[in-house]
C-alpha cells in the first residue's frame, strides 16, 4: 500500500495552478467530457469548482499526451483539432473595471477591451502552435499527426507574415518574439490607462496604436490561416477554449456567443465555459445561438444527488489508485450514512428494521418525544415494532421516504419539542452522504474526501464520524466565507439584509422551520420557485448565488441549464449547506420564494407538478 | 522613485521633526495619540475628517485637533488631490531655501484602507521637482479588543482603489495571493476563495499582545491548514523595515512567473507597507480590500502607547544626481 503523504496533485487550490500535464495525471472524465471532445462548439455550464477549467485544459495537446485512461486511445485517435486555452479570472476582471473609468468615448473603451482579449487569445494560439513543433508529439502514435517540423527559415517566414498582418515590429524572427510584442501591446495599453486616469499628460487614444481597432475574429482567423500553411492539412481545425466567460466583459461574451451561430469558418470551433446564470445573454432572442443547433451544451451540475454519484465514485476510485489502493470501497473508509441505513442493509441477514436496528431506535426515539410524529404513524398505520414484517413497497413509501426527516428531527428535537444545541453530529457522515454533500463538484470533493482518504492511507483505519463531521464543517465555513464576500447589488431591499449570505440564510431557515419547528410533515418544502412577486434585485442576487453554487437549478433532464432569467424556475440549496441548516438531502415540494421571504400575505405550497395548492393539515 | 533609509531604519520616531503631520479624525481614541504625543515635533497638521459615524471619541478628538491647529479636509470617500497638494505646496513655500528635504509624517492609525491608498498614491506619484520628500508612516497600535464573532457580509471586494488594480500583461500567469492575516472571522479565507488564486502565502503578525496573536491563529486555522504551514511567514509589527524586506523578497520571487495580489488584512501598517511595495513594481501588483463598510460596528480602539514608524524618500535619486553634477 502506498503511503504517499506528500502534497499531491489533489491538494492544489484549483485547476488554474496545474499545468495540462498535471491535470492529465489525475483526470477522471465525467460523461460530459466525451461530448466535449467531439468536433462541435460547446458551452460548458457549471458553478465554480464544477470542473470547467479542468475539462477545457484537458483538450490541450500537452494534457492529451499525458492522459492514461481506458478511452484515451479512442479519444486521441479521433480528435482532429488543436486547442488554444484562453483563461480569465477575478484579478483580470478588475482591469476591465478600470477601463470603464477611462475618460474616453465608450466605443474606445470597448475597442481597448477587445484589443486586450485579442492579444491574449493570439498568444494562446501561437503557444498551442509552438507545442506542435516540439518532439513530444512524436512519442504518441495518435497525436503525432499534429506534429510539424519547422525549420528556422520556415519559422521566420511565418513570423514575418503574422507580424505584417498584426503590424508588429519583430526584430528577431521567432514566435517567442511575437509573443513578447503582443505582451508589449498590453503594456502600451496599461500605460495609456495610467496616463488617462491620472491626467499625467494628455494622450489621445490614437497614440496607443491602430491595433486597438483590429477585429477580434478576423485577427484570430487570419493568424490561424497563416499557421495552417505549415500543416499538411491546410484546413487544420482549431478549437478556441474560453474559460469563465461570466468574468469576461459583456461585449466579448456576447460576441463569442454570436460566433457560435456563425458558420462561416469551419476550421474553428468554440468551447466556452460559463456559470449557469448570465443576465445579458438574451437566450430567448431568436437571432441568437441555439442549443443543439449551433452548439451542444454540457451541464456540469446535478440537480439530483443520484446523478452525481457515479462521478463521485469514479473520482474516489481514481484517488484510491493514486495511493495504490485498488478496489477499496468507500463504505469501508467512511461507513454507511444514517440516512441510507435502510437502503444499504437491504437483503442482509440482520434486518435494518428489526427491534435491534439503529433505524428502529431512531423512529422509536422520535415517537416518544414528538406527538405530531406519533400522529403520522397512526395515520399511516405504521407499527414500529412490526416494520420488519412490512412489505418492501410499504417500507419504501412509509418508512424509507421519511427516514431523512426522522433522523433530523430525532437528532435536533428535545423532549419538549424545542431545538437542541448539538455541537457536532454524526448525522451527515457516511460515504453516500459525504458524496452527496459534494454535489459531484470536483473541487469540493477533493476538499472533503481528499484529506480523509489521506488520513485513511496513513492510519489504515476507517475514518471516524467525528473526523468526517469536522471536515464537512470546515468546508461549510469556507463556503460561507466565500458567500460573505459577495455583496448585494445596489438597490437591494435593505430589510433582507445586505448580502448573499443573508438571503441564503433566510431560505435555509425557512426550510429548517418546515422540518424542525412545525409539526412532522412527510413532504415538507425543500425547494423554492422564483415567482413574479420576487423583487428584481433579489433575483439578481440569486443569480450570483447560482453561479457560486449556493443554490442549484432543478431542471428537466433535456433542458439546458443556462439561464438569463430566473422567473418561474425552481431551485434548491446546495447539499453542502444541509448540515448547517439541518436539512435533509432530498428534493421535495417547492415553495414560492416571495412567500419564504415574507412578501406574500399567506402561505401557499405547490406540489412538484404544480397541481393546485394546499395548506398544511 | 522611492528610496529607503537604509542607513538608519530604526531611528526613534519620537525624536524626529516633521514639517507636516497628516492624520484622520474619526471615532477612535487613538486618533489623536500621535498628534498629541508628538506635539511640538511637527510644524503643520492636516486632518482628513470622516463625515459620518460621529460617535464614541469623535467630538473629543475634533476638539483636540482644533486645539492643535490642524487644518481640516472633509473625506467624502475620496481625497481631494488638489487641496492636499496645495497645502503641501504652501508648506514648501514657507520653509527655508536651504532645506532640501520636506518631511511628511502620515498617521495611518485611524485611517481606513481607501484613505491610506489614495493618500500614498497621490504622494508617491506626484512630480516633486523642488525637494526631496521624506514620508514617514506612523502607526499607533491599539490595545487588544475582541473581534466580532460572526462573519460579516462584505460590501467591498476588489482593488482598494482602481489605481491599485494591478496591470497584468499575461492573464495566463498563475495568480498568487499574498495575505496579511488579521483576526476578523472568515475574511481572509473568503477573499482567497473569491479570488480563486493558484496559490497563497500568509503573513502572520507578531506583536506585543499575545491575545492578538492567539486570536489571529484561531481565526485563520482553516486557512493555514488549506494553504500549508510552509507558506506561512511571520512578521514583527514593531519592525516595519524588516517586514518590508520580507514582503519585498517574497514579491521578487513570485513576480518572476506570476501575478500578485496583496490582501493586506490585519494591522494597517502591514497594509501601508504593501502599498509602498507596489510602487517599486510599476503598478504591476494589485492591492485588494475586503470590507463590510457600514456593517462594521464602530469600536473605540485605544492606543497602547507605542508609535511605530517606517520612512522612505521620494525623488532622492534625482537630487543625488544633481548634487553629483554640481
Amino acid at each position: 500500500m502506498s503511503m504517499n503523504l506528500d502534497p499531491t496533485i489533489f491538494d492544489s487550490l484549483n485547476a488554474r495552478q496545474l499545468t495540462p500535464f498535471q491535470i492529465a495525471q489525475s483526470f477522471i472524465p465525467p460523461e460530459g467530457f466525451f461530448e466535449l471532445v467531439k468536433r462541435n462548439s460547446n458551452i460548458l455550464i457549471g458553478p465554480r469548482g464544477s470542473g470547467k477549467t479542468t475539462l477545457l485544459k484537458m483538450l490541450q495537446l500537452p494534457a492529451l499526451l499525458t492522459w492514461q485512461h481506458e478511452r484515451s486511445d479512442e479519444i486521441t485517435r479521433n480528435i482532429d483539432y488543436i486547442s488554444a486555452f484562453v483563461s480569465t479570472d477575478r484579478a483580470w476582471e478588475s482591469q476591465w473595471l478600470m477601463i470603464d473609468s477611462l475618460q474616453v468615448h465608450p466605443n474606445i473603451q470597448t475597442h481597448i477591451k477587445k484589443a486586450i482579449f485579442t492579444a491574449h487569445t493570439l498568444r494562446q494560439v501561437i503557444e498551442a502552435f509552438k507545442f506542435c513543433t516540439t518532439d513530444y508529439l512524436l512519442e504518441h502514435s495518435n497525436l503525432s499527426k499534429f506534429h510539424i517540423h519547422l525549420s528556422k527559415q520556415d519559422e521566420a517566414i511565418l513570423v514575418k507574415e503574422i507580424a505584417d498582418f498584426l503590424l508588429l515590429k519583430v526584430d528577431i524572427p521567432s514566435f517567442d518574439f511575437v509573443m513578447l510584442q503582443l505582451k508589449k501591446r498590453l503594456s502600451i495599453i496599461g500605460e495609456f490607462i495610467y496616463k488617462n486616469l491620472h491626467k499625467v499628460e494628455v494622450i489621445d487614444e490614437k497614440e496607443i496604436g491602430t491595433f486597438i481597432y483590429f477585429d477580434f475574429m478576423h485577427s484570430i482567423t487570419t493568424v490561424i490561416e497563416i499557421l495552417n500553411s505549415s500543416f499538411a492539412d491546410k484546413n487544420q481545425k482549431w478549437a478556441l477554449l474560453f474559460d469563465e466567460l461570466e468574468i469576461a466583459p459583456a461585449d466579448i461574451r456576447k460576441e463569442l456567443f454570436n460566433f457560435l451561430r456563425s458558420t462561416d469558418d469551419q476550421r474553428i470551433i468554440f468551447k466556452l465555459s460559463i456559470s449557469p446564470y448570465a443576465q445579458d445573454l438574451n437566450l430567448s432572442n431568436t437571432s441568437g445561438s441555439y442549443a443543439g443547433h449551433d452548439y451542444v451544451p454540457i451541464n456540469l451540475t446535478y440537480s439530483r444527488k443520484e446523478r452525481a454519484r457515479p462521478f463521485c465514485e469514479g473520482l474516489f476510485n481514481q484517488m484510491c489508485r493514486f495511493y495504490g489502493l485498488e478496489h477499496l470501497s468507500a463504505g469501508k473508509v467512511f461507513g454507511i450514512s444514517e440516512f441510507d441505513r435502510g437502503n444499504e442493509e437491504k437483503g442482509k441477514e440482520q434486518s435494518a428494521y428489526g427491534l435491534n436496528s439503529a433505524l428502529y431506535s431512531r423512529f422509536k426515539s422520535l415517537a416518544e418525544k414528538d406527538k405530531s410524529f406519533r400522529n403520522y404513524l397512526e395515520r399511516k398505520n405504521i407499527n414500529l415494532e412490526q416494520m420488519e414484517s412490512m412489505t418492501e413497497k410499504e417500507r419504501a413509501s412509509k418508512v424509507r421516504k421519511v427516514t431523512n426527516l426522522v433522523c433530523i428531527r430525532d437528532t435536533f428535537l428535545n423532549e419538549k419539542q424545542g431545538i437542541r444545541t448539538v455541537k457536532k453530529t454524526k448525522l451527515y457522515t457516511g460515504f453516500k452522504t459525504l458524496f452527496d454533500i459534494t454535489e459531484g463538484n470536483p473541487r469540493l470533493f477533493l476538499a472533503i474526501v481528499g484529506p480523509l482518504l489521506k488520513k485513511y492511507v496513513h492510519t489504515g483505519r476507517p475514518i471516524s464520524d467525528s473526523d468526517q463531521a469536522d471536515i464537512v464543517t470546515i468546508a461549510i465555513d469556507r463556503f460561507r466565507a466565500l458567500l460573505s464576500t459577495i455583496p448585494a447589488p445596489d438597490g437591494y431591499p435593505q430589510k433582507m439584509g445586505a448580502s448573499l449570505i443573508s438571503l441564503i440564510d433566510y431560505i435555509g431557515e425557512s426550510f429548517q422551520k418546515n422540518i424542525l419547528r412545525e409539526d412532522f410533515n412527510a413532504d415538507p418544502a425543500t425547494s423554492f420557485t422564483v415567482d413574479n412577486n420576487t423583487h428584481e434585485k433579489i433575483k439578481e442576487l440569486l443569480g450570483m448565488a447560482l453561479n457560486a453554487g449556493a443554490i442549484i437549478y432543478i431542471h428537466e433532464s433535456e433542458e439546458t441549464p443556462l439561464l438569463d432569467s430566473l422567473n418561474g424556475k425552481k431551485f434548491r440549496l446546495s447539499h453542502l449547506l444541509a448540515p448547517y441548516f439541518r436539512l435533509p438531502l432530498i428534493v421535495n415540494k417547492s415553495q414560492n420564494l416571495s412567500t419564504i421571504l415574507g412578501v406574500a400575505s399567506e402561505s401557499e405550497i405547490q406540489s412538484p407538478k404544480g397541481q393546485g395548492s394546499f395548506t398544511f393539515d | 522613485m522611492l528610496t529607503f533609509n537604509n542607513n538608519s531604519p530604526y531611528e526613534n520616531t519620537r525624536e524626529k521633526h516633521f514639517d507636516i503631520l497628516i492624520s484622520a479624525l474619526g471615532y477612535e481614541s487613538r486618533c489623536v495619540h500621535i498628534a498629541q504625543t508628538l506635539n511640538g515635533n511637527y510644524s503643520y497638521g492636516f486632518c482628513l475628517e470622516f463625515p459620518d459615524r460621529k460617535v464614541l471619541a469623535y467630538s473629543d478628538n475634533k476638539a483636540i485637533y482644533e486645539s492643535l491647529h490642524f487644518r481640516f479636509e472633509l473625506w467624502n470617500n475620496f481625497l481631494n488631490q488638489s487641496k492636499l497638494l496645495a497645502f503641501i505646496n504652501e508648506v514648501l513655500e514657507s520653509i527655508s531655501v536651504e532645506q532640501k528635504i520636506l518631511s511628511i509624517a502620515v498617521d495611518i492609525s485611524s485611517m481606513n484602507r481607501k484613505m491610506v491608498a489614495e493618500l500614498f498614491y497621490i504622494l508617491n506619484n506626484h512630480m516633486w521637482n523642488t525637494h526631496i520628500i521624506e514620508v514617514s508612516i506612523l502607526y499607533a497600535p491599539a490595545i487588544y479588543t475582541e473581534p466580532e464573532p460572526e462573519i460579516l457580509a462584505m460590501k467591498n471586494v476588489g482593488p482598494v482603489i482602481q489605481e491599485y488594480s494591478g496591470w497584468f500583461t499575461n492573464p495566463s500567469d498563475p495568480l498568487y495571493a499574498v495575505i496579511g492575516l488579521g483576526y476578523e472571522n472568515g475574511k481572509a479565507i473568503g477573499a482567497l476563495e473569491y479570488l480563486d488564486a493558484a496559490s497563497a502565502w500568509l503573513l502572520k503578525p507578531l506583536g506585543k499582545d499575545k491575545q492578538f496573536e492567539d486570536q489571529v491563529i484561531k481565526e485563520n486555522n482553516d486557512l493555514i491548514a488549506m494553504v500549508g504551514e510552509n507558506k506561512v511567514l511571520t512578521y514583527n509589527l514593531s519592525d516595519p523595515y524588516d517586514t518590508f524586506i520580507k514582503i519585498r523578497s517574497l514579491t521578487e520571487g513570485l513576480i518572476k512567473n506570476g501575478r500578485i495580489v496583496f490582501l493586506p488584512f490585519g494591522p494597517k501598517l502591514f497594509n501601508a507597507i504593501c502599498i509602498i511595495t507596489t510602487h517599486l513594481y510599476d503598478g504591476n501588483i494589485a492591492v485588494w480590500r475586503v470590507s463590510a463598510g457600514e456593517e462594521e460596528k464602530p469600536v473605540d480602539h485605544k492606543a497602547n502607547g507605542d508609535i511605530i514608524g517606517f520612512t522612505y524618500r521620494l525623488n532622492e535619486a534625482a537630487f543625488s544626481e544633481l548634487d553629483e553634477k554640481k
